[in-house]
This record gives C-alpha cells, structure tokens and sequence, in this order.
C-alpha cells in the first residue's frame, strides 16, 4: 500500500505525520519504506535520523549537438517547451526547460542531436532502525524538481510507502501524489489551510487518489468544519494542538516517542487509513 | 535594419513599448530604410513556461537586427545574445517612433 502524506498549505504537519506513522507501524513490526518526495526542503531525515547507506546522483537527459547542423529549427519546431532554439549552424538548449522527451532528437534530419545525462541532486537510500529511508536532496539552484520526485517515489517499494509529499498543488505535488493508493491531506483551521486543502483534494481526485483530510491543531483557529466538508473528502482524524509536540519537533525529537498521548493519535490516523483503503 | 519592438497592441509607429519581452502579445517589425512596418503575433506569450526562449526564437527567425522591449528576462536574454540580435530597454510608455529615433542617433545604449 502506498500512502502520499500532501498538503496543499506547507507547514500543516506533513512529516510530523508521514514520520510518527512510519515509526507506528514499524513499531509494529511491519516493513515500511518512508519517502521524503520534498525533494527542495527534505526534513524527514532530521527526526528518523537513518543511516545513509548508498547515495547515487540522479540523472535526465537532454540533447547536445554531436554533428552537422544547418540551423534548419525542425528540432525548434518540435520542442513544446521552448528548450531548444536554432542558431545559424548550432543550437542553444536550455536545460531548465527541457523535459527530456527526445522529440528534437527524432527530429533533426541529420540525426546530430544526442542525449546527455545531466545531473538534478542526489538520491539517498539508507535504513533509520527498521525503516526503510529514501530521499532526494534536489542541488541548489535546480530548477527542475520532477525528475528528482519521480526518482525517489520509483525507488521505493514494500508492503508500506508512506511518502511524504512536497506542499502545492502543482507538478511536484502532482508527482508525489500519483500512483499512490491513499492521500492522507494534513490542514489546519485556518482560511489558508482549507483553501489549499480544496485545491489538494481536486488534485487527488483529477489523479484518480482517494483523499482523506486529517485537521491539525485542530483546536485553534476558526471553525472550519463546513469549509472542509464541502471538499467532499472524508475528515478521518482530529490531532489538537499540544505544545509539547512543537518543543520535540522543534528539537528534533519524535514526538510519537516523548509526548504522551501523541502515539495513541498517530494510531488513530494509521487505523483510519487502513480503513480507507479497504473501503475504496 | 530591421527591429523589433515588443507591443501591447496597434500596429504602426505609435505603438507603446510593451514591459516585457517574453510575454508581449505582439512585435511590430519596422525596417529603418522606409520605416515599412510589420506585426508579428506572439504565440509563446500564454506558455507556462519558456515565453522568453520561444519568443526569441520566432523573432530570431525574422531576420531582425534588434529587439526593443521594457525587460528581457534572464533566458531570453541568453537566446537572444546567442542569437546576435541587439537588445534594447526602453521606458514602456514610450512610441516605437520615439524610441527608434533614439537608436537611431545612438542616445540608447545596447544591453
């Protein structure tokens, strides 16, 4: 079963959530593999602390000139993101708009356009006691994401993924978020957090993933229980906002470990999404 | 020479200098020896992304000498240099005929 932990709003709780669950049912002696997908921000390894045992550097490719060009554009012209513009007897790629298809490679007439790998960041494999750890550490100043997203969501497989999905509600989100089984869509009572939430549940159902919502904090801010309602996404779990849980994150603590009644919160939700499942 | 000007709208010399390259919705190619003018639709305006390389590509495919617009962004700016067409910043209120005359008598400087 693979569970896509996602937002909409960022800072709503996601790895609070996506990591006490891991734990929880690692816990229960389960295999679970945990996937940071936040590929820009990756925190996860901050509080299950894994041990990094192969890191690889991830790859796209995208074409180079290898040979003959008279600047005849058919590779221009074929590009639908504007990567690749003809000079008068070369190209100018730009690599952060390239989306690797290979279309101006099929092209050219003169067949001189290759592909090349270029590297995004590094991905990271390694175990945090019995969890299986995945994540992408994107380099900085990248501008594509996606790739990287895809990587570590491809890598990672086992009875339990849980991956711990990157805010918004576009193509990383979006990356993270299909092909999984459940999205377990973390908000919070406040007008940015149920708007971005409505925005996530319509991202879900255009991807065909069943969304359940869990309300954080969910004893501040305002009544927003019409406002999460009217998603049409099942609201399966209520966490209140506790003080002890923000002082172990804020150290880096897992909460599940240190803050009592936290865990029997954390089992609530990882019963509501086997339910879930079950039900869809 | 031939230059381009990157426009909000009209067609003829007192067309205004649109702000932005990539995301103008036309150019109006005028060519200094008869000031004859030409519009050119700026189909890469509505991309999500790319505007500024596809917006450098059709213009490098007209033969033009220089592009007038009030900003280039980083990536057009990179085509365009590649490209060897003279790129010009102007205020976006301004006339092409005002800002012509100005490249015209070199009082506006060449990115």
């Amino acid at each position: 079963m693979r569970i896509a932990i996602a937002s909409g709003k960022g800072g709503t709780g996601k790895t609070l959530i996506a990591t006490s669950l891991a734990v929880h049912w690692a816990k229960q002696g389960k295999a679970v593999t945990y996937v940071d997908a936040d590929v820009e921000e990756p925190n996860g390894h901050l509080f299950l602390r894994p041990t990094f045992e192969k890191t690889t550097r991830h790859t796209v490719p995208v074409p180079r000139l290898a040979g003959f060009c008279d600047g005849c554009a058919k590779c221009q012209d074929a590009c639908a993101f504007n990567a690749i513009i003809a000079l008068k007897e070369r190209v100018q790629v730009f690599d952060e708009l390239c989306h690797s298809c290979g279309a101006c490679v099929n092209a050219c007439p003169h067949n001189s356009l290759k592909l090349q790998p270029r590297e995004l960041g590094d991905l990271r494999h390694g175990m945090a006691k019995n969890i299986n750890f995945i994540d992408g550490l994107l380099d900085v100043g990248e501008a594509r994401a996606t790739p990287l997203i895809e990587g570590v969501v491809e890598a990672a497989d086992g009875e339990l993924v849980i991956i711990d999905s990157p805010p918004g509600a576009s193509c990383p989100a979006v990356t993270a978020i299909r092909g999984a089984d459940i999205a377990v869509l973390i908000t919070e009572p406040t007008l940015f957090g149920v708007h971005d939430l409505d925005l996530a549940v319509q991202v879900c159902q255009k991807l065909n993933v069943p969304p359940i919502i869990v309300l954080n904090r969910a004893n501040l801010g305002g009544d927003m229980m019409d406002a999460i309602k009217a998603t049409g996404a099942p609201l399966v779990a209520q966490i209140d906002f506790d003080p002890q849980i923000s002082v172990a994150t804020a150290r880096g603590e897992l909460a599940i470990d240190v803050v009592p009644g936290f865990a029997d919160a954390i089992a609530n939700i990882a019963d509501a999404i086997v339910v879930s499942e079950v039900v869809s | 020479m031939k230059v381009a000007f990157a426009i909000e709208a009209g067609d003829g010399l007192n067309a205004q200098v649109c702000p932005n390259f990539g995301r103008a919705p036309r150019f109006l190619i005028v060519d200094s020896k008869d000031n004859s003018t030409e519009v050119l639709e700026n189909k890469a305006a509505q991309e999500a992304h790319g505007a500024g390389t596809g917006a450098a590509a059709m213009i490098s495919k007209h033969g033009v000498q220089a592009i007038v617009a009030g900003r280039f962004g980083p990536k057009a700016f990179d085509a365009l240099s590649a490209a060897e067409i003279a790129m010009y910043e102007a205020p976006a209120d301004q006339t092409v005929k005002t800002v012509l005359v100005q490249i015209q008598a070199g009082t506006l400087k060449k990115l």
